[in-house]
């Protein structure tokens, strides 16, 4: 195939790449812009979150407490931002990676996609009206999830078909794995999740379940959007292949095969039967074993092409996204081990398992993607240096800094909640440990929210085709339009 | 078979198998969960005439007041035992109150949490647990002034005053018993008023002192933890 490529050829898979483009501009840029839009409010949302964990006076106002505003601060980060984001990359790389073109049905997934932001808007708003349910990830009112389902599985036919019908004769490569796993998945952990705690009465077991509910959509759809992704873009602008096919995957099929067992163990030494915590402790802990090989396989793709992290935007984000899949990995085995689990179960431990993965992770990888999708399909260059470079710095210290915060606070809150000379104590001690962490929470948030005003204003422009006009790409080394950097430039 | 048929069955057959064994399986025999007796002859205190668990209903309303504040953001609802963690041994986390009790806290069971929809076993630990927080309060306006104003008991709590659940009206007559006594307070609001609960505190603070799991369970519920047939 690279010693052949005659010009005409070339011509050819570009014309074809370009048509997919203008095919999917209309709905992944609709999802992008939006996703972002609720990437800011989550990211407000936290920030206040936070402050009010440490004073429960600021802004006092019935919508705002604590108990209300955290869930809205998920929830948006999660189908706002993280869904929606996902669907958007997943459907254009499924397009790119089959050669299909989007035939038709543009103005229904961008019809549905408003509706999706619809019922966004009004769980949300109906969390801090006081509508929460409090079950972890599903506190939208019951009435709502039937319509997010049927939205989720119209943009799932899309892309599953596309999958399932390749132009390209190249077969199932590991990024459609990853992809249509994410989109096969999902529906089925929503469903029964919402079947399950809508109708019957499952007391304790329900909290599990609940649990299970969390863990599989962060293990069996955002890990396999951003792994996904990294699996795409990495060989895309490094030029090398995926260093190892067979790597790529046991690294798959072991986290398929593990992910489903996981969350139980969250509330390990409860109520619930000890073999399921138990399980879900075992599969938490092996899960490492997939989330070591996807990283090295990573880590040997990348090498000796490290000087493209620093001037590829989406090289950057990815590469720093792929970097923290190894950590959330190992968070979530200490989380779910015995050993350690004991020391950080119901601590802020479990916050920092969910921002890292859903941010530090899924979104870097996601990000990276806009970065390199967006120009393809707006028709210009990303305009600034300066603001890329800003988005990845602030989110960059920002995501480190609640991660490290909220493992070693959780591991303070923990250790005072168990140490024998507290029995006596009143719960001060456990609270004014943790309040030092939770403030630095407060000012990541704050640069986070700092990076991603200007990430949104850069893309709003970007859609709005206002971007640079030029045929190279906005990198992060050089100042524009000197010349055309060799990996990137040929491979666009 | 294509590539991507194959890869849908594997797929299903990797994710199915947890999701039968570990989900459907159990959210189906649990509805056949039902109470254990308790037996004088093998040592229980209560006799056979008794079942496990004892708790009255489960009170709704209340829980889903519970759940619209969103207090298992904070607050856990479960005792672990004492060969994992302390839970048991904290000070007014059972039933006994006393600043130090024979025996700790049992840690909590299955069947302590029957009636519920779905449990609030907790998600951090921002404050204290309330499996059994019944025990714990003896009076509706300690728990009522706890809702309005935490940080006049203790002023280093994070928690959020939940003043939208009270209201302030004009006193009437001797004014009403059920009004909070702030009197002297910072709180204490304007001359001529008084705060009352809310028919939602009221229902909230109901669910509250209704959380008492600490009782005696029956020995033999060892040997039941299969589901019993009723």
């Amino acid at each position: 195939m690279q010693t052949e490529a005659t010009t005409a050829d070339l011509n050819a898979e570009n014309l074809r790449r370009a048509e997919i483009d203008r095919s999917l501009k209309g709905p992944v840029l609709f999802l992008f812009t939006n996703a972002a839009f609720w990437l800011m409010a989550s990211t407000l949302m936290g920030f206040i979150a936070a402050l009010k964990l440490v004073s429960p006076s600021f802004l006092e106002c019935s919508w705002l407490t604590y108990g209300r505003l955290q869930p809205a601060h998920l929830m948006a980060l999660v189908y706002g931002w993280g869904l929606q984001a996902g669907l958007g990359v997943a459907l254009w790389l499924i397009a790119r990676r089959t050669a299909n073109v989007l035939k038709n049905g543009q103005g229904t997934l961008i019809t549905l996609g408003i509706l999706w932001n619809v019922m966004i808007t009004i769980g949300v708003i109906s969390i801090l009206a006081g509508g929460s349910r409090s079950i972890e990830w599903l506190e939208f009112p019951q009435g709502i999830w039937l319509a997010m389902l049927g939205i989720f599985l119209a943009f799932a036919f899309k892309i599953v078909g596309m999958a399932a019908k390749p132009v390209r004769a190249e077969g199932f490569t590991i990024t459609n794995m990853y992809v249509v796993a994410a989109c096969l998945c999902f529906p089925w952990i929503f469903i029964t999740a919402n079947y399950l705690l809508n109708n019957l009465e499952l007391g304790a077991l329900g909290a599990g379940i609940s649990s299970w509910y969390v863990h599989g959509v962060i293990l069996l759809f955002f890990v396999p959007i951003g792994v996904g992704s990294a699996y795409y873009f990495i060989p895309k602008i490094t030029g090398q292949p995926i260093h190892s096919a067979q790597l790529a995957n046991l690294g798959f099929w072991l986290l398929a095969i593990f992910a489903g067992w996981t969350g139980m163990q969250r509330y390990m030494a409860g109520p619930l039967p000890g073999w399921m915590t138990s399980v879900g402790s075992m599969a938490g802990v092996m899960l490492l074993i997939s989330v070591g090989i996807v990283g090295l396989n990573h880590h040997l793709t990348t090498l000796g092409s490290h000087k493209l992290v620093e001037s590829s935007p989406t090289l950057r984000f990815t590469f720093f996204g792929a970097l923290f899949y190894p950590v959330s990995g190992v968070l979530l085995a200490l989380i779910s081990a015995f050993w350690t689990g004991a020391n950080l179960q119901f601590t802020h431990a479990w916050y920092g398992y969910q921002i890292v993965s859903v941010y530090g992770f899924f979104s870097m990888c996601v990000f990276g993607a806009i970065y390199y999708i967006v120009p393809r399909l707006a028709g210009c260059e990303w305009l600034s240096v300066r603001l890329i470079r800003n988005h990845f710095w602030f989110s960059a210290y920002g995501i480190s800094v609640i991660v490290v915060t909220s493992v070693v606070g959780g591991l303070q809150q923990g250790s005072s909640l168990n140490d024998p000379n507290n029995w006596n104590a009143t719960f001060w001690s456990v609270v004014s440990n943790g309040n030092a962490y939770v403030a630095a929470r407060a000012v990541a948030w704050a640069l986070i929210l700092w990076s991603n005003t200007w990430f949104l204003i850069h893309l709003v422009l970007m859609v709005a085709g206002l971007g640079r006009r030029s045929s190279a790409p906005t990198l992060m080394t050089r100042e524009h339009d000197d010349h055309l950097p060799v990996s990137e430039g040929a491979k666009a | 078979m294509t590539d991507f048929r194959i890869f849908v069955f594997k797929l299903a057959a990797a994710f199915g198998l947890p999701w039968l064994f570990l989900i459907v399986w159990p959210a189906i025999s649990y509805q056949g969960l039902g109470p254990v007796s308790y037996d004088k002859d093998k040592g229980d205190e209560l006799d056979a005439a008794y079942w496990y668990p004892l708790a009255a209903p489960a009170n709704t309303q209340g829980a889903k007041l519970y759940a619209a504040e969103g207090c298992v953001q904070c607050h856990s609802q479960m005792i672990r035992p004492p060969q994992v963690a302390l839970d048991g041994w904290r000070k007014g986390w059972g039933q006994n109150q006393d600043a130090r009790p024979a025996e700790p806290a049992r840690g909590t069971t299955l069947r302590d949490y029957f009636g519920e929809k779905h449990s609030f076993l907790g998600i951090t630990r921002g404050g204290p647990d309330l499996a059994n927080v019944g025990y714990r309060f003896t009076n509706r306006t300690d728990v009522h002034m706890h809702l309005y104003a935490p940080q006049a008991r203790n002023p280093w709590s994070n928690a959020p005053a939940y003043k939208h659940l009270y209201s302030a009206r004009k006193i009437q007559g001797p004014g009403a018993g059920a009004a909070l006594p702030l009197k002297g307070t910072k709180l204490e609001p304007k001359r001529g008023f008084e705060v009352v609960p809310t028919a939602q505190a009221e229902v909230l603070v109901d669910y509250l002192m209704s959380l008492k799991r600490d009782y005696a369970k029956p020995l033999t519920q060892a040997v039941a933890a299969a589901p019993a047939k009723k």
